[in-house]
């Protein structure tokens, strides 16, 4: 089986990859005559302001993003592994937003912020509540919201299936010994995570890196450009602005930007793991 | 594991087979043309004319193709060099990059092209770089306006306003009355341009356009009043105009939540849908305080184009012969809310009385955002100067100094050749 999907692979990936690699080295519009520039697409990406402004965005929104999953992920898991009562049918709902498509999502959150949200806050006379946050200058935490409440699931997940692994014994050993409460949770529970943490930071700052899918169906990059994330600037300008080529280019930096980007968080986290064992 | 590497390599195989042999044997004597159509509007009535066609001409099969976000699907296309037989667009700047990299045939030859009103006519010439050819016959034509709410308009004794003094007081009147005066939908910021269009068409120098290309004016030369009163009209909008798409929009004028509606003649069969009892019309936006410059603006919505070496041009052809014949234009104007761009046709639907007679005259301006660079994000642009304005409307006069000249940045910037 491992030929075959080889392959695929191969041919639905890694060629139309390098085919991107090639172009950005080109003037290609999309369509027409094309030539080669060398690195003349690479060196104009640094004074774009469109650019600039889609990876500050992205990056705030990644990190906070991803603060907000992990953190928030943790404390489900540990709820969700507590004895209480219904806890399968617990996990099913928590699991519920990963099934969903993300656009389908966008598409919901968009009538609740447009409707359900500004007809509570009117009502409750809650000035901040009382318009649509995806219009504002606060449109941005309306994603982040959403992408959080989505991802949560698969997070959640992770650190359920890691805290199976630790045996109970060492709660018991821990128990004797006094320890309880937070201190049993920032002593016991969290280093032996450690591995689960670092799978966590790494997938979910990869994908809020590459958001795209919550973003066209919520704001589509608006109001002006305040939520353009790199992804959706690549797919707006490289395709209807005629800037395919350039546009590459911007998708091999942030192929980089990506990969070097997990790569320090590997090594900086897998030796926080060496020391905690 | 041998069998199992077997099989998959079958399976791959199999399906590739299955993929490529997808040709279906009935259609293999009928001569295929396809139609690229990038109006979700008209999807309707364009099928009904297919099949029209087809049943009088059994030998030709005609494949319609109408994609959401159709310039990127059009585009990719060209990429691959997949070039639709006949493509049926609106006249903007997908129109100018097309002619102007060879991608159509030139059509200022054939016979349907001598019925075209000369407004529209000229409107595409404008488009194109070589001004003695022709790469597309102009349709139907939109028209961008104020769509009002005529019981609403009656019940107050409200005149249709004929200058931008008179329309400001229309919409001062209304609020006095507690009615929101207009319904803005800026969550969906190509709603702003629509705003911005006849504002520009209408104040800006003539010139303007032509000489930003070469560089002998700017942007901020042109554009400070109809950026004034853009802010202008913001006031006058319902409170979450920024929060506000085009859909949520249209179902609230439709309910009667306002008076005004600044959008396009494609938005009224859309608020008819919403409410089919409401009485709606549209007038054109007056910009200036002088009637005579107020114009209509109007642009070529449909027009049909053929691409360049395409196989079967003698059935394109006919195709869009049949389309443009006399019965078959006029269903389409009364279907659409649109005008013709063929002489001879009329629109004579209520809702559109008070521009018909300025289109049928020529007063008419183009979009000007069909003059635009690909790639130049007006609508973003304008988004983003709704946004300051909501946050400090104190500054305006910053605001749109800021926005100027960003603008006449990004034009600068929007092809980077």
């Amino acid at each position: 089986m491992v030929v075959p999907v080889a392959i695929l692979f191969f041919i639905f990936h890694t060629i139309p990859f390098l085919q991107g690699i090639f172009y950005s080295f080109t003037n290609w519009r999309g369509y027409g005559d094309w030539e080669f520039v060398g690195l003349k697409n690479y060196l104009h990406m640094f004074q774009d302001a469109d650019i600039l402004n889609s990876y500050l965005f992205t990056f705030k929104f990644a990190i906070i993003s991803t603060i907000l999953v992990n953190v928030i992920g943790l404390f489900l898991a540990i709820g969700l592994n507590a004895k209480i009562k219904f806890q399968r049918f617990l996990k099913a709902v928590y699991f519920l937003p990963y099934m969903l498509g993300t656009l389908i999502i966008g598409f919901i959150f968009n009538f609740i912020f447009a409707h359900l949200v500004p007809e509570f806050g009117i009502g409750a006379g809650i000035e901040a509540l009382s318009v649509n946050i995806l219009g504002t200058e606060y449109a941005w935490l309306g994603i982040v919201i959403v992408t959080v409440w989505q991802s949560l699931a698969f997070t959640t997940l992770i650190y359920l299936s890691g805290l199976q692994t630790v045996d109970q014994d060492i709660y018991e050993a821990a128990d004797l010994d006094g320890a309880s409460g937070f201190t049993l949770f920032r002593k016991i529970t969290f280093p032996l995570l450690a591995p689960f943490f670092t799978i966590n930071m790494v997938l979910s700052a990869k994908g809020f890196l590459m958001a795209f899918d919550q973003i066209v169906a919520m704001t589509n990059g608006g109001p002006g450009t305040s939520t353009t994330s790199i992804s959706l600037l690549i797919y707006k300008k490289g395709f209807t602005g005629g800037q395919f080529a350039y546009q590459s280019a911007n998708s091999v930096v942030l192929f980089l930007v990506v990969v070097i980007i997990s790569i320090v968080q590997l090594r900086i986290l897998e030796k926080r793991e060496a020391n905690m064992g | 594991m041998k069998s199992l590497k077997l099989k998959g390599v079958l399976a791959i195989g199999f399906s590739l087979l299955l993929l490529s042999g997808c040709s279906s044997k009935d259609s293999s004597d009928k001569v295929t043309i396809e139609v690229f159509n990038n109006k979700s509007e008209n999807q309707q009535i364009m099928k009904t004319f297919i099949a029209e066609y087809e049943e009088k001409n059994p030998n030709v099969h005609v494949v319609f193709s109408s994609p959401p976000d159709a310039g990127t699907v059009l585009r990719t296309r060209l990429v691959k060099n997949d070039i639709p037989n006949i493509i049926s667009y609106g006249g903007d700047i997908t129109y100018t990059e097309l002619a102007n990299v060879g991608m159509l045939e030139d059509l200022s030859k054939e016979n349907f092209a001598g019925n075209i009103v000369p407004a529209y006519k000229e409107m595409t010439i404008d488009l194109q770089q070589e001004k003695d050819k022709l790469y597309g016959i102009p349709y139907a034509t939109n028209a961008s306006g104020v769509i009002y709410n005529q019981e609403l308009f009656a019940k107050y004794n409200v005149e249709i306003p004929k200058t931008w003094d008179e329309f400001i007081a229309v919409c001062e009147l209304f609020e006095k009355e507690g009615i929101t005066p207009i319904e803005a939908t800026y969550k969906d910021a190509w709603t702003l341009s629509s705003l911005f269009n006849p504002m520009a068409g209408i104040l800006a120098n003539d010139k303007l356009m032509t000489d930003r290309k070469t560089g002998k004016q700017k942007l901020a030369d042109g554009w400070v009043e109809p950026m004034e009163q853009v802010s202008e009209v913001m006031k006058h909008t319902q409170k979450d105009a920024m929060g506000t798409g085009y859909a949520d929009g249209v179902q609230a004028f439709a309910k009667g939540k306002a008076a005004m509606l600044i959008n396009g003649t494609w938005a009224i069969p859309e608020v008819q849908k919403a409410n089919k009892d409401m009485k709606v019309s549209l007038f054109a936006l007056p910009a200036s305080n002088d009637v005579a410059k107020n114009k209509v603006t109007s642009g070529v919505d449909v027009m049909f184009m053929i691409g360049k070496d395409t196989k079967n041009q003698k059935e394109s052809k006919d195709f869009i012969n049949f389309l443009l014949e006399k019965e078959q234009a006029q269903r389409y104007v009364d279907d659409q809310f649109a005008f013709s761009a063929q002489q001879g046709i009329k629109q004579t639907d209520p809702a559109l009385t008070q521009v018909s007679p300025m289109i049928e005259a020529g007063k008419v301006n183009d979009f000007i955002d069909h003059f635009l660079p690909n790639g130049y994000d007006m609508a973003a642009l304008l988004s983003e100067f709704a946004l300051e304005q909501n946050k400090a409307p104190e500054n305006t006069t910053k605001n749109i100094n800021n926005t100027l000249k960003k603008m006449d940045k990004a034009y600068d910037a929007a092809n980077i050749e």
